[in-house]
């Protein structure tokens, strides 16, 4: 019962702190001296993402971004995965690879949107790119990390039971890796929104980010707000899921492993 | 346990050396030990004087650097299922349930019906037939332990090595922990190398003791325990028992550690 109560008062707190600066921003817009093309009113905000519903732009324009999201994480996930496993698992390999991948991986990702350009155009394999090149390091290194914090003990184990190499991936070192492997994508499916909306701001027919890009050409400060707003409630959603999925799918991992 | 017995485990001069062949850390110098089949041997000793070295060495966890080990007159190359072990840290995987921690030794071996049972037996050997369905971290330190024992019988297994495996638990669990050990051993005739730094521990387990001084670990003192068998936790006030225990720790303390 206590529990409850602090778990309700906690939830009483965090609303009431949105709607405290919900307030505010109201307040100021409303009763300030500032321009609405410079601070629009949430009542505006509001009626410019109904809008924007009702038309059904905001909806293809969801789903323009997130199929590119979708494709630009998956692409870059199936290929981080089998080169982070590696390197965790075999001291050669993340010998010839960590060096190179943990310098890269500092190079600010930004500065390769003209590359990416340069390469794959203005079509969907330049976002698809764009998001591999800002998730695909980070996501090795995360994986390598995952695979290489098996305990030595437990691979001590299947090699006593005769496993093979293969066998012991399979058995030891994946399943132990997999709350790790998950966590890595979770955090790394947030940023590949980050990079995509860049990649849409400069180049793009359609999508959340090229929608931004007109809308701020038009002063349309209000649909710029709805549009921020909306892709962080689908990161924000997406973020939720996965670690919901991942307490289900690894529930022996919560509060520590062993 | 007499000379009928064949010898069932040969080390014979093994040496090690981590690090440099010549400056490294000298683990263990020509270290020589032979068990008899079906005996339980203790190897006693202070902590970092290679104990651990010696049981890896001869589960092919880890290579000599120079010398032999051989398990029925055949040399061992590396890890494998005639030989048993049980770690002293908890080496359940956390994922699987008691059951199938057990069953993990024997994947590929048996199809999953006959694995299951086989772990059932295994599991009502070490008293947690009951906790088939539990996940280890719902388990205490000596009942992950027991499911460790019961994962290394399950697969039958020559030899049994064991590198502290109570060394974690509280004083009463532990010796609960070694009648059970004593018990499963009185049933199933196997040949153990049991690591400790407790004395009472191998005075109360063993057939013979074999004491090792610090590094490089060699053989110090070796006393055979002739105590009778069964051995119940009373037997641990007895005259005989003690008079054992302070050969030993007399030994101990000439060594001046
Ligand atoms: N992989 C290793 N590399 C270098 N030194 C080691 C290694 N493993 C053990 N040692 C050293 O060898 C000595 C014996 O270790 P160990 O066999 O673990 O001792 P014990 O089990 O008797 O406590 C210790 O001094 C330890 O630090
Ligand atoms: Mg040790």
């Amino acid at each position: 019962m206590l529990r409850d109560l602090s778990a309700l008062k906690e939830n009483v707190v965090s609303l009431a702190s949105f709607v405290v600066i919900i307030v505010i921003w109201w307040v100021v817009a409303t009763f300030g001296s500032i321009p609405a093309f410079i601070l629009p009113s949430p009542v505006a905000v509001v009626s410019a993402t109904l809008e924007r519903a009702v038309d059904g732009l905001l909806w293809s324009d969801s789903l323009a971004s997130a199929s590119r999201v979708l494709i630009g994480f998956l692409i870059a996930a199936a290929t981080a995965l089998p080169l982070g496993i590696l390197m965790g698992a075999s001291p050669l390999a993340r010998a010839a690879a960590e060096p190179l991948i943990g310098f890269i991986r500092y190079m600010p990702v930004s500065a390769f949107l003209p590359l990416t350009l340069i390469w794959a155009g203005i079509e969907e394999a330049q976002k698809w790119l764009l998001i591999w090149i800002g998730t695909f390091f980070s996501q090795t290194m995360m994986f390598m990390d995952a695979v290489k914090r098996v305990p030595v003990d437990l691979l001590n184990v299947g090699h006593t039971l005769g496993f093979s190499k293969a066998k012991i991936l399979r058995r030891i070192i994946l399943p132990w890796a997999m709350p790790g492997i998950w966590d890595a994508l979770r955090i790394t499916l947030a940023w590949s929104w980050s990079w995509l909306i860049l990649a849409e701001l400069v180049a793009a027919g359609m999508g959340l980010g090229y929608r931004m890009s007109v809308d701020q050409r038009y002063l349309r400060t209000a649909e710029i707000f709805s549009a921020v707003i909306f892709i962080g409630l689908i990161g924000l959603a997406s973020d939720q899921m996965m670690k919901f999925a991942g307490r289900k799918l690894f529930s022996w991992a919560e509060g520590g492993k062993l | 346990m007499n000379a009928a017995q064949p010898v069932k485990l040969v080390l014979d001069r093994v040496t090690k050396r981590f690090g440099d062949a010549t400056t490294g850390l000298l683990a263990l110098d020509k270290f020589d030990l032979s068990i008899d089949e079906n005996s339980f041997v203790a190897l006693v000793g202070p902590s970092g004087c290679g104990k651990s070295t010696a049981l890896n060495i001869v589960a092919g966890l880890e290579q000599a650097s120079s010398g032999i080990i051989m398990v029925d007159g055949r040399e061992v190359t590396g890890p494998g299922r005639d030989r048993g072990v049980v770690f002293q840290s908890y080496t359940l995987m956390p994922w699987l349930t008691v059951a199938e921690n057990v069953e993990f030794a024997l994947i590929d071996e048996f199809d999953k019906a006959r694995r299951r049972v086989i772990a059932l037996e295994h599991l009502q050997l070490v008293g947690l037939g009951d906790f088939a369905g539990h996940y280890p971290s719902q388990l205490s330190g000596g009942m992950r332990q027991r499911v460790a024992i019961a994962r290394s019988l399950s697969y039958r297994p020559k030899v049994l090595l064991m590198d502290e495996p109570f060394g974690a638990l509280d004083a009463m669990t532990r010796y609960q922990m070694q009648e059970l050990l004593l018990r499963i051993w009185d049933e199933h005739k196997l040949t153990v190398l049991f690591i400790t730094h407790d004395i009472e521990e191998a005075v109360f387990l063993a057939d013979r003791a074999i004491l090792m001084s610090a590094r490089p670990g060699r053989i110090k003192l070796e006393i055979a325990i002739d105590l009778p068998r069964p051995r119940g936790n009373e037997i641990r006030t007895s005259e005989h028992f003690q008079r054992l225990k302070r050969e030993l720790l007399s030994a101990v303390n000439a060594a001046g550690h």
